[in-house]
């Protein structure tokens, strides 16, 4: 499964992908913000996205639509992670299109297990 | 005449028929010797003469109690007037109709008028809206709903700039008819304040749980082996600074928490809530902690449906189990259970800990409140779970309290509504008198 982790904090994308490489036997790409992410999505083909919302510059949510507005990238599913875990806060990021949400400071240990529940029909492509 | 003897003006005073041209009379200038004048002729052989001396001695004496009273009554307006003046909250004065009688200077530099440019005009000079009728229907209600209670809104002042106000209505009469003056205090700078607050407990907690996570994800990682196995001693001091980070997160968490419902004028997603259901949630939050501490949770009667936002009362619930498992010794049960009253619900846990001394029944509550300094420390949590609690309860309109004997144990209840507070009033019964041991925080 080739995932695109994209966070502005080079520590947390640093944690995620020895989590999921080392853990889930998981192909890790990195994008530093969502311009970076535009940029790159299409060369990379990810099975899934992981995408933090506050970003500066292009955040979370203006990096999905911009996904979706795109065909060949419209496809793909996309997992926020935030901070902001209230379920209103969840809610309103699910209703963008996004597959779920992984709440942040998120457990490496269980993060593979995590996003593969929030797969589309629990299932790994 | 015996009264020719006299000056004038006493003539006046005694010819004076009834008590009110009486009085008049008495403000008539009375020479400075009439009353040695009346002095003596009260010493007089002749009784008419006497009885009239004794008569202007009576006016003279009532004419210097008026004297008194009004140089009282304008040293007491003038107190009145400078205390207005100098007020730091403006007062403006407006007519039944809504048109501006007064303001003090507070209200002229809260508004940026003068008192002439305001006096007869009408009062929506100074609020959001235009419309004279609103204004004055507005001004209206607030006095027939909200008489003597401040409520929040918005003026407006001379340069056209909207800003946010408290405002008491209340009425005077005076000799024109009813007067109404509003007591207005600008809350720009308090509403910038709130602002600001909000704003550094979002960016500090954030700036904090970042690198927070960062290192426990990092010392997790370490811990699970995928880099090789780490030597014992050094997965010790890897679980000690795992553990004293998960504190860190937790504190941060816990503040934030608080913050948000103690500031945040957003309400709670509310919706009718099982307490069977929150209970059992609240009982897997905690199962661990209790197996790990060798106590045992009992679940008593559980049932009703509360008006509530199930998420957070789950916090609340496995607050208080995690507080009763902690202080319980091994081997001691923990209960839970519900008591189904009119109105309200109420939860139940309780303990045979080690109780609270009834000097900390009340402090425990608030933020940092440990009976113990070092309860932190030594029983582990950041010392905000009650206070957080307290909000959670406060949020749902409910109240939250304990009841506990020290040695025997405590037991913690909250109760809140059954239903939405848009339902009716008046079925949510109180709970009985606290007693000695018994503490409902306010």
């Amino acid at each position: 499964m080739r995932v695109l982790i994209v966070d502005d904090e080079n520590d947390v994308r640093r944690i995620a992908k020895l989590s999921l490489t080392r853990l889930g036997g998981m192909e890790v790409h990195e994008a530093e913000n969502g311009f970076h992410c535009l940029e790159s999505v299409a060369g990379i083909q990810p099975d899934l996205i992981l995408l933090d919302v506050m970003m500066p510059g292009m955040d979370g949510p203006s990096t999905l639509r911009a996904l979706r507005e795109e065909p060949e990238t419209a496809h793909i599913p996309v997992i926020f992670v935030t901070a902001k875990s209230q379920r209103f806060e969840t809610d309103s990021l699910c209703r963008l299109g996004a597959a779920g949400v992984v709440a942040k400071p998120f457990d490496p240990r269980r993060l593979t297990e995590e996003i593969l529940s929030l797969m589309p029909g629990g299932t790994v492509h | 005449m015996i009264l020719a003897e006299f000056t004038p003006s006493a003539r006046d005073i005694l010819r004076a028929p009834s008590l009110n041209q009486r009085r008049l009379a008495q403000l008539l200038p009375v020479p400075a010797d009439i009353e040695t004048v009346a002095l003596e002729a009260r010493r007089s052989p002749d009784p008419e003469k006497r009885l009239l001396a004794g008569e202007l001695l009576r006016l003279l004496a009532l004419q210097e109690i008026e004297r008194r009273n009004l140089e009282e009554l304008r040293a007491s307006s003038a107190q009145f007037r400078a205390i207005v003046e100098n007020l730091l909250t403006a007062l403006v004065t407006i007519d039944e109709e809504g048109r501006i009688q007064g303001l003090n200077p507070a209200a002229e530099r809260m508004y940026g008028y003068t008192r002439a440019e305001l006096k007869g005009r009408s009062v929506t000079l100074l609020m959001a809206t235009d419309s004279h009728e609103k204004a004055l229907s507005m001004l209206r209600r607030t006095l027939s709903e909200r008489k003597g209670q401040s409520v929040e809104g918005q003026a407006r002042r001379k340069n056209g700039q909207l800003f946010p106000v408290e405002l008491m209505l209340f009425e005077t009469s005076g000799p024109h008819g009813r007067l109404f003056t509003g007591n207005v205090r600008d809350l720009t700078d308090r509403k910038a304040a709130q602002r600001l607050q909000t704003d550094l407990v979002s960016i500090v907690s954030h700036e904090l749980r970042t690198p927070l996570a960062s290192i426990r994800g990092s010392l997790t990682l370490i811990g699970t082996g995928i880099f090789g196995e780490v030597p014992a001693e050094a997965a010790e001091l890897v679980a000690i600074a795992e553990r004293n980070c998960n504190r860190l997160i937790d504190l941060v968490s816990d503040l934030l928490d608080l913050e948000r419902f103690e500031n945040s004028e957003m309400p709670l997603e509310m919706e009718a809530t099982a307490l069977r259901e929150v209970i059992q949630r609240g009982i897997e939050g905690v199962k661990g902690f209790a197996a790990q501490q060798g106590v045992t949770i009992e679940v008593g009667e559980t049932g009703g449906s509360v008006w509530a936002n199930g998420s957070r009362l789950v916090q609340v619930v496995v607050n208080l189990l995690s507080n009763a498992i902690k202080f319980s010794p091994p081997g001691a049960p923990v209960r839970i259970l519900t008591v189904e009253r009119r109105g309200s619900c109420e939860v139940r846990v309780e303990d045979k800990g080690r109780g609270i001394p009834r000097q900390f029944l009340h402090s425990i509550f608030e933020r940092f409140g440990q009976v113990e300094t070092s309860d932190s420390r030594v029983k582990g949590g950041t010392g905000l779970g009650l206070a957080i609690c307290k909000s959670i309860v406060a949020k749902h309109l409910g109240q939250i309290g304990v009841e506990s004997e020290e040695g025997l144990g405590s037991t913690f209840f909250f109760w809140i509504p059954k239903k939405s507070p848009l339902h009716p009033l008046g079925e949510n019964e109180p709970l009985s008198e606290p007693s000695t041991h018994r503490v409902i925080t306010q």
